[in-house]
């Protein structure tokens, strides 16, 4: 029933309700029934809107203020940050793209957005290849070493993400493991990632790795026997078996693993703050330096806004990727 | 990370700073020290009796040591002496929400409205900032007398807006197992750094305050004195170009550094490779060295040093912001007042191995020698924006 028509009975019942008088008795009992279960729909409709309401308050809303702040609006909604804040450069009319082209003609601000964006493409298709060798290979070929590296791959998940970046500090650092270990083979210092992007690179695979196997473990076991094993009697080996059965079914998947890693990358903090170089840094810890360290709270926006144009960039790999149809599945 | 994340920060200044002719006091109502105390005992019995009541909130940005101090040591304490005041103690730990805090207290100020918190505390330089802002009420001493112990210097760095309540400053750590001559003087670090590269370290100005005064020490060793003040005192950022000397020489020590030019994000980090010996030498907070050292998290062979003329330190400051409903501000007040006791300052040194927020000659004998040979001498820090931009440029243009 439509939110008109139950309106319309609502009504109805009120105007005609089982005590009016010369009303129809057994019209009167219809309509009740129809007005509870109208109230009921009407809490469970306001009970759908709750989300959309949390994502205008939490995210929509602070986006347009944000926005407004980087165009240099520093009064109204964002007049309190503005009092604090240094290095404005305020809207005259419309807005101003000062502190856009501050920060763009900024060359280690240039460097910054270069390093992120490959951090997050090389730690996505790592994440994804390591995912699915582990994950299709146990499939094809069962055996326990694989399911201990499968469980394994699962530990970072319950670590917290704070504690396992210093560990990793420690343990790539010059005196850390790796290194101990590379000088003991007469190797000097040839295994020092920490303050280094391919450290960060490294951390954020460890870190994203047991959401990408959780999932990609799900989607290989829902796969049909029949057609692998079609592949199988056909003479493919393995690897054709996984490229062109496997992979073609899973399409949807490793596209959600690989954007889901990418965004995850994209917006990282923890990670690059402790692994990371000093210079290039990440767009997140830029973007809170930039609002805390360095106390210009536009400029942060415009790095903000950075990030989600790139995260939106990831939105379309990911509404492309998952367009796509499973077929064959048993 | 302990306290100066952002390295802002504004003067606990002491002999040194009164030797180099700063400000000389909060206007003529400082006394000798040793009436004050006694007369201060008896104006605080006066101004802020027993039984005084009410609850008040307290916003404190930090780390766990800090909340340890408030939450076991001070508040208790303070509760014994004023049974009827309820302190509502909101911690933040790390000081994460310490610029939305002020956001939200700016946005109150100009609302001529209450913010919700009668006393701030901040782990970054958002207190000084606030402070510079005119966000919080003018500190007197007549509302709270123990203030007549706070260097002027101190003071003067916050409009006397707000209260230093504790302090530290940075220091040379070195390992004298391995290094037999310390450097004396900034020069002789510098050639030190370039004779064995690799083995110095500092965190990037932005993480901590054990780099940004490092920082801050090579830049000033190229800008005359009257400058320096100025970048302590006011928000000048014309006097920044003085900087590019400076910078260009910290460029140049970048394949001397540790890693090769590799920055610690934080003062622990640096304690890290400290200890590990990764590094043998390193400039760090004269607290969190004495601390890791008495826990043991630095070996014994670890030297704290200061060089000449010192590093800088800074205070940590408390402030009521404006329109604090009077009740409430009231007893924020005898708060604070509470704090600056002489007693009360003697156990925040001895909780946190660093400095009271008043002049050390007011302390104890007992609490003197707990400085050792590193004394209370520092230098200026530079004003809260002035050092913001300092993190900036720093990141821009050095490693």
């Amino acid at each position: 029933m439509s939110e008109t028509s139950v309106s319309t009975e609502v009504a109805e019942a009120v105007v005609g309700g089982a005590g009016a008088p010369g009303a129809p008795a057994p019209r009167a009992r219809r309509s009740r029934r129809s007005a509870e279960g109208g109230s009921r729909g009407g809490l469970a409709g306001l009970l759908g809107y709750l989300p959309v309401a949390f994502l205008l308050v939490f995210g929509g809303i602070p986006i347009v203020f944000s926005l407004l702040l980087m165009f240099g609006h520093l009064g109204g909604p964002n007049a309190a940050i503005s009092e604090l804040g240094q290095g404005e450069i305020p809207a005259h009319g419309i807005g101003t793209l000062g502190a856009i082209t501050q920060l763009f003609e900024n060359a280690s601000y240039r460097q910054d957005i270069f390093a992120t964006v490959m951090v997050f493409v090389v730690t996505a298709a790592v994440v994804l290849a390591i995912a699915a060798l582990l994950t299709f290979w146990h499939r094809l070929r069962p055996s326990k070493p694989l399911a201990v590296l499968q469980f394994l791959a699962v530990i970072p998940l319950f670590i917290p993400v704070v504690i396992a970046s210093f560990s990793l500090w420690t343990f790539w650092g010059d005196r850390g493991f790796t290194n101990s270990l590379a000088q003991l083979a007469g190797w000097s210092n040839g295994l020092i990632f920490s303050g280094r992007i391919q450290g960060v690179i490294l951390a954020e695979t460890w870190v994203s790795l047991p959401f990408a196997v959780l999932l990609l473990r799900a989607g290989v076991a829902s796969l049909g026997d029949s057609s692998l094993d079609a592949g199988r009697d056909a003479g493919a080996r393995p690897f054709t078996i996984a490229r062109r059965i496997m992979l073609p079914q899973l399409r949807r998947e490793c596209t959600v693993v690989f954007c889901f890693t990418a965004v995850g990358a994209l917006g990282s903090f923890t990670v690059p703050y402790i692994v990371g170089p000093s210079s290039p840094v990440m767009l997140g810890v830029d973007a809170v330096n930039t609002y805390t360290a360095y106390n210009q709270p536009q400029q942060a926006a415009v790095i903000g806004f950075t990030i989600f144009v790139l995260a939106a960039l990831i939105g379309c790999v990911y509404a492309l990727g998952s367009r796509s149809r499973r077929v064959g599945r048993g | 990370m302990r306290h100066r994340r952002s390295a802002a920060a504004l003067a606990v200044v002491g002999s040194v700073a009164l030797s180099i002719g700063l400000g000389t006091g909060v206007g003529a109502s400082v006394r000798p020290a040793a009436r004050v105390h006694h007369t201060t005992s008896h104006k605080t019995k006066a101004r802020y009796p027993r039984t005084l009541a009410g609850s008040f909130a307290f916003y404190s940005g930090g780390d766990t040591n800090v909340q340890q101090l408030w939450q076991d040591v001070l508040i208790p304490a303070f509760n014994r002496a004023y049974p009827n005041i309820h302190v509502n103690y909101v911690f933040d730990e790390h000081g994460t929400n310490d610029v939305a805090t002020l956001a939200r207290v700016a946005q109150a100020e100009k609302n001529h409205a209450a913010s919700g918190y009668a006393l701030l505390e901040s782990a970054t330089n958002a207190v000084e900032l606030a402070a510079r802002q005119g966000l919080f009420i003018p500190v007197t001493t007549k509302d709270i007398p123990n203030s007549v112990n706070v260097p002027s210097a101190s003071m003067k760095v916050v409009n006397s807006d707000a209260v230093p309540y504790r302090g530290s400053k940075v220091v040379l750590a070195y390992n004298s197992a391995t290094v037999k001559n310390p450097p004396k003087t900034l020069a002789q670090l510098l050639t030190w750094i370039q004779q064995n590269p690799g083995k110095f370290a500092y965190c990037s100005p932005s993480g901590g305050g054990s780099g940004s005064y490092f920082v801050q020490s090579v830049l000033n060793s190229y800008i005359p004195q009257s400058v320096q003040e100025q970048l302590a005192f006011t928000s000048n950022s014309s006097l920044e170009s003085y900087w590019s000397k400076g910078l260009a020489e910290l460029h140049k020590l970048n394949p001397d550094m540790y890693g090769g030019g590799n920055y610690p994000t934080g003062n622990t980090q640096v304690l890290t490779l400290l200890g590990s010996g990764a590094v043998q030498m390193a400039t760090v907070w004269s607290d969190q060295g004495t601390q890791a050292l008495q826990d043991g998290q630095l070996p014994k062979s670890i030297k704290l040093v200061d060089l000449t003329p010192p590093f800088a330190g800074s205070p940590v400051y408390l402030g009521i912001p404006k329109y604090t409903p009077k009740n409430q501000a009231i007893l924020a007040s005898a708060f604070l007042n509470f704090v600056l006791s002489v007693p009360q300052q003697a156990k925040v040194v001895k909780r946190l191995a660093g400095f009271p927020g008043i002049k050390v000659s007011v302390m104890t004998k007992t609490v003197q020698s707990e400085f050792g040979v590193l004394g209370d001498g520092q230098s200026l820090p530079y004003a809260a924006t002035i050092s913001s931009d300092l993190n900036r440029i720093w990141q821009q243009q050095v490693p």
